[in-house]
């Protein structure tokens, strides 16, 4: 650049074209954040209460770390399989932990349209907002369980925008589903919750 | 028969609908790129669409080296220095330019200027060519287009350069940047799109690869262009037509240049007359003309502008024909916004008699000097009946 600046034009006000640091959108981060946290205790309920996420996390390697958030500062939601089996929420630091997986959604606005149900997960990977950095069948894997924690956590009419399809009678019994979401929120707001929480702090 | 011996060149990756505004930050750090300078015109900033950009960059942690928003119509080496003194001075390490025609032209010329470290523009236009990749330049095609944005070619101070260098490495297509000022805007860059798709759909040499943009591009002008051209604001549509002129554009690159295309951009130079006005006034004679040369153009055309069902519906021996009327009822769709005589544009003889000789020169053009004052001659007929 030596040479352009040498021949700097003495007319162009450089002053005239700031420097521009983009601003943050806390409102859209905060709604991301508590979404992420709300699904991050919900998956950690699930594979206690569900049978197929259950399966899905037996599947994986023991002491599996994996991560979702928004590209490039957070919200995270890091959740990982112990040394004994079972799944844990670790909060939304990233620091410290060692990740297998890492999935992240491209900017905020994807994420918004992600977690208000705009867009299905399927539909959202196919629209390129993820990036996966890791496995990508754990991803996949990753993916229905997620689909499996909305379908317990959301009623039908959004949890039907928000998967890739929505499990018939036969396959969840509208019994088993409302006892598992019940279990579900219970386990999610007990006050563990709390713990995790401090901890994260 | 299949044609399996070709060459199809495309840089860009295109991203196109919702959040594609909001990816550019990702883009650039593929690109190893972090502070990027944009450039754009007066109206665009007036628009708001410089504000839509930089809300865009929220939370990216990519600061904006500046947005130097001087550039209106006209594409000057001036404009390019500045915006590389620009550049150079904050920093920056890639270029977004915000806009089509002229904006795209300046940005172009002004990342050839800090990718070789060099005040002198004019020895790339002098026979030197750009001899390495250049900083990452995202396009952000926006309002008019020229149908130039998406090649490589440019056009500063009215002299041309074509490098495969040129081409954007990304262009970003997003539904608030799209939408036209006004329905003569909109009507010049579908009349630019719909010229650079048929070159290409037409050229001799074709390939499966540009046979395919030039479809695509037809296509989706076929089914946008005249609800863009009366709301030219609709985003669903000028997203589409904006699709179209990426695609035309691209397959445009690759294809030589048409009858129409060279006569009116050397038309443009000398008269400042947009190129899609002569593409109007042109098509219909030069489409005449080329089915009396070289016989009647492919079948596929009808398939490209009508869709399957009008294809289908029509007998095999007619659909050269009905493709031809097919594409000149599209270009009617302008009417009204764009002058249809070429004596309306009261053009003294000598200027379209030297457009033709420059065109006639050109060293890319196939067609001589005396074809394209055919083409006038005809056009003239055409008028007076």
């Amino acid at each position: 650049m030596k040479s352009i600046l040498k021949s700097a034009n003495k007319t162009l006000n450089i002053s005239r074209y700031p420097e521009i640091r983009p601003g943050t959108k806390l409102i859209k981060k905060g709604y991301v954040f508590v979404m992420l946290l709300i699904v991050g205790r919900a998956i950690e309920a699930a594979a206690k209460v569900d049978e197929s996420v259950k399966k899905i996390f037996a599947d994986f390697p023991d002491r599996f770390t994996f991560y979702l958030g928004v590209a490039p500062g957070g919200p995270y939601m890091v959740v990982g399989k112990d040394r004994d089996g079972s799944v844990r929420y670790h909060g939304w630091n990233l620091h410290g932990k060692k990740i297998d997986l890492g999935m992240k959604i491209k900017n905020i606005e994807s994420a918004i349209k992600v977690f208000t149900f705009q867009e299905s997960t399927a539909l959202a990977y196919n629209y390129d907002r993820y990036i996966v950095e890791g496995s990508l069948p754990q991803a996949l894997a990753v993916v229905r369980v997620l689909d499996i924690v909305e379908v317990h956590l959301l009623p039908k009419v959004i949890a039907g925008l928000a998967v890739k399809r929505y499990p018939k009678w036969s396959e969840l019994s509208p019994v088993r589903k409302h006892l598992n979401r019940i279990r579900i929120y219970l386990k999610s707001f007990s006050p563990s919750l709390i713990k995790v929480i401090y901890r994260n702090l | 028969m299949q044609k399996l011996h070709y060459e199809f060149y495309s840089q860009p990756k295109i991203t196109s609908g919702a959040c594609a505004l909001e990816s550019i930050p990702t883009e650039l750090a593929s690109n190893d790129a972090h502070k990027p300078l944009v450039i754009t015109g007066r109206e665009h900033m007036r628009r708001g669409l410089g504000k839509t950009l930089i809300r865009a960059f929220a939370d990216s942690g990519c600061p904006l080296g500046g947005i130097f928003d001087e550039i209106r119509d006209y594409a000057g080496i001036g404009l390019a220095r500045q915006a590389a003194v620009l550049f150079a001075e904050r920093g920056c390490d890639a270029i977004i330019a915000l806009g089509g025609g002229p904006v795209a032209d300046v940005a172009r010329a002004a990342n050839l200027l800090v990718s070789h470290d060099t005040q002198d523009l004019f020895r790339f236009f002098n026979g030197t060519p750009p001899g390495k990749r250049l900083k990452p330049f995202i396009l952000i095609p926006a309002c008019c287009l020229n149908g130039n944005e998406s090649g490589k070619t440019i056009t500063v101070d009215n002299r041309r350069l074509t490098s495969e260098f040129l081409y954007p490495d990304v262009i970003i297509l997003d539904k608030q940047m799209t939408s036209a000022c006004n329905p003569r805007c909109a009507a010049q860059s579908a009349l630019t799109t719909m010229d650079n798709a048929v070159t290409a759909f037409l050229d001799t040499e074709h390939s499966p690869m540009k046979d395919a943009f030039a479809h695509a591009g037809i296509g989706f002008a076929a089914a946008s262009l005249k609800k863009a051209i009366k709301r030219p604001k609709n985003k669903k549509h000028s997203l589409a037509m904006a699709n179209a002129g990426v695609m035309a554009g691209i397959a445009a690159a690759n294809a030589t240049p048409g009858l129409v295309r060279g006569l009116a951009e050397e038309l443009e130079k000398i008269t400042g007359i947009s190129r899609g006005v002569f593409i109007r006034i042109f098509t219909p004679a030069a489409l005449a003309w080329m089915t009396r040369k070289t016989g009647p153009p492919r079948e596929d055309l009808l398939l490209a502008a009508g869709g399957m069902s009008v294809y289908a519906n029509t007998p095999e021996q007619q659909r050269p024909q009905k493709g031809v009327e097919m594409l000149l009822a599209l270009l009617d769709e302008t009417r009204g916004q764009i002058p249809e005589t070429l004596a309306s544009l009261k053009i003294p003889g000598y200027q379209l008699e030297k457009a033709c000789v420059h065109a006639g020169s050109r060293k890319d053009f196939p067609f001589s000097a005396q074809d394209c004052l055919e083409i006038i001659e005809q056009t003239q007929k055409g008028d007076r009946r």
